[in-house]
């Protein structure tokens, strides 16, 4: 690909992203600002930040690259991302929007009155956050290395760069405005190209992409479950488990419904959302099948995360090539800084809330909010760009995947059953966080070391949330009918606040956040 | 309250029945019924357009029907309310 294009490309969305951070600046004053945006965006603005936000690496990249190496089972990464939102949308979306509260530590402080589970949650909040980060940050060095040959701690680099300049003056207004402009760039350069390839596809006689060779043969790649084997149903079913029930727990994507006036408002853009990914997943799965024709030799080279990348140039000659080559590389990065600013927002605001604003700095003064929440965000991306400096890749969709088995293994049971069974406990929340966390947390380290492991030992470590998930719902409410003495006494008026429409003049409280 | 909250809870299980269901049905039938993933319909192969294509529309249908049942079984608890 032509280095000047891809250069001008990484160079213009990073220009353009702190552009528009600078411009939501001068609206961001104060704290709740800084974290929410004042709850005063509309609700089109928001299902698009929403999305720009969720639309990372492992979507505009990932999936392509493992549509183009495995085929047909890969089709479920989409639609489990795209699921998840119905999940969210249905069972937490409003009631969550209604508690009033910032963050999931917020949410577990509110309704469980207890600090020990805010602080449990703060905790969780920060390693799903930096599990995340990683793969982003070290998806955007691949990206640089493949478009523009240079090393690859510059794009790692380059992303941190940008996204701690943008946090750090901006807050979530700023970022409110940056993510909605990012999921529209998202779209374009994913969708202009992919018309163009078509047509060249066709002008080719339209061969089936199974014809293709790379990765596997023809009748593995083009049905599901070909092999019939009983493991890879477990990994279907498994992932299945952790995308759908993930979702909900990501801490950057929660933190966006704080963002709308009020539960209705919240669930129309929930809606709004499911539109705007169901239009964007219809096109990676092309680009991975239009790359087992065109670039199968990724595959055996190892770099099948780079098919949207390549596919321009493979497929076209000259300036076309290299221009839609330089939207896509666009894209891309749009894809790493959105996701990653709003990872880098929330595990800021976890660790700002939960430790800096807690440190005492002598004299009895302890650091501001605004400060404390600066300082936060610096610290929030060094731990996982130092790891991404120090350690070789991981493929960028499958830590993404343990991500989501980490988040759907703690947060999915304290949401879920925090908000509608009135019987949740703060022992029963902390005993379940505590299970989940280190079942799905231990799996992802074993993972990490061992990644080689084969049979059902390697699967139920790569794939772990089919037993994560179930083993912390039954902890969670076994330990909480155990301790039925430890109800939250505020608990009827913290279920009318989840659940009563705002028109009624009812007594809910008056809880608020920090 | 309690009975609001059964009616959200009835509605937010039935929307995710309707997806989840069928979703999870699929990798049985595929494994089951191996047939059926040779399926051809409209040149994709019925996998590729199930899963690729039909099940987006059908989540965005779903969210939006189940959005607006569940704002108007608010409407009917505020206007409960007011009433008494």
């Amino acid at each position: 690909m032509n280095v000047a294009a891809g250069w001008t490309a990484v160079i213009l969305v990073s220009v353009v992203t702190l552009g528009i951070g600078a411009f939501g600046l001068r609206f961001s004053r104060t704290t709740s600002d800084f974290l929410v945006a004042s709850r005063s965006v509309g609700p089109l603005w928001n299902a698009s930040a929403i999305g720009g936000e969720y639309l990372s690496a492992a979507s505009f990249l990932g999936v392509a690259g493992l549509v183009l190496a495995f085929g047909a089972d890969m089709l479920w990464f989409p639609v489990g991302f795209a699921v998840g939102y119905l999940v969210l949308l249905v069972l937490v979306a409003a009631p969550l929007r209604r508690s009033g509260a910032y963050t999931i530590p917020d949410f577990a402080e509110a309704r469980l009155e207890s600090r020990t589970v805010r602080r449990l949650a703060s905790v969780l909040v920060v390693v799903v956050g930096w599990l995340y980060l990683l793969p982003q940050l070290q998806g955007a060095g691949l990206t640089l290395r493949t478009v523009t040959d240079a090393p690859t701690w510059t794009g790692v680099l380059l992303v941190a760069a940008v996204v701690v300049l943008n946090v750090v003056s901006g807050g979530m207004r700023s970022i409110t405005f940056v993510q909605a402009f990012q999921y529209w760039l998202k779209l374009t350069a994913l969708l202009v190209p992919v018309i163009v390839l078509l047509v060249v596809w066709r002008a080719d006689g339209a061969p089936s992409p199974a014809s293709g060779k790379g990765g596997v043969g023809a009748a593995d790649w083009l049905l599901p479950l070909a092999s019939g084997s009983a493991t890879d149903l477990y990994q279907t079913y498994s992932l299945m488990v952790a995308t759908f029930l993930g979702t909900m727990g990501l801490p950057h994507v929660l933190v966006r419904f704080y963002t709308n006036p009020d539960g209705p408002a919240a669930r129309r853009t929930t809606v709004i959302v499911l539109a705007l990914l169901a239009v964007f997943y219809l096109l990676p799965p092309v680009y991975g099948s239009l790359g087992r024709l065109y670039a199968p030799d990724l595959v055996t080279a190892g770099r099948a995360d780079a098919v949207v990348l390549e596919l321009p140039s493979r497929m076209l000659d000259g300036l076309g090539g290299d221009l839609l080559g330089a939207l896509l590389t666009a894209g891309a990065f749009a894809a790493f800084l959105s996701t990653s600013s709003g990872l880098t927002v929330s595990v800021a605001g976890a660790l700002s809330q939960d430790v800096l604003t807690r440190l005492p700095l002598g004299r009895g003064r302890r650091l501001g909010g605004v400060a404390a929440f600066r300082l936060a965000a610096l610290l929030a991306l060094t731990v996982p760009l130092a790891i991404a400096l120090s350690t070789e890749r991981l493929a960028v969709a499958s830590s993404v995947g343990l991500a989501f088995a980490v988040a759907a293994s703690t947060f999915c049971p304290l949401l879920v059953l925090g908000i509608w069974w009135r019987g949740l406990t703060d022992a029963g929340a902390v005993a379940g966080l505590l299970a989940g966390g280190m079942a799905s947390g231990g799996a992802v380290v074993l993972a990490i070391v061992q990644p080689d492991a084969t049979g059902w030992a390697g699967v139920l470590v790569a794939q772990p949330a089919a037993w994560t998930v179930p083993t912390a719902f039954v902890v969670m409410v076994v330990a909480s009918l155990v301790t039925p003495d430890r109800i939250a006494p505020g608990v009827d008026r913290t279920m009318v606040r989840l659940h009563a429409p705002e028109a009624l003049d009812l007594d809910r409280g008056n809880w608020q956040p920090r | 309250m309690r009975s609001l909250l059964r009616t959200q809870l009835r509605l937010a299980l039935t929307a995710l029945a309707l997806v989840v269901g069928p979703l999870a049905a699929l990798p049985l039938i595929f494994v089951l019924v191996p047939r059926v993933a040779t399926v051809s319909v409209l040149g994709l192969p019925l996998p590729w357009l199930l899963l690729g294509v039909v099940v987006h529309p059908v989540l965005v249908f779903v969210g939006w029907a189940y959005a607006r049942r569940a704002a108007q079984a608010e409407q009917q608890f505020a206007d409960l309310v007011l009433r008494s």
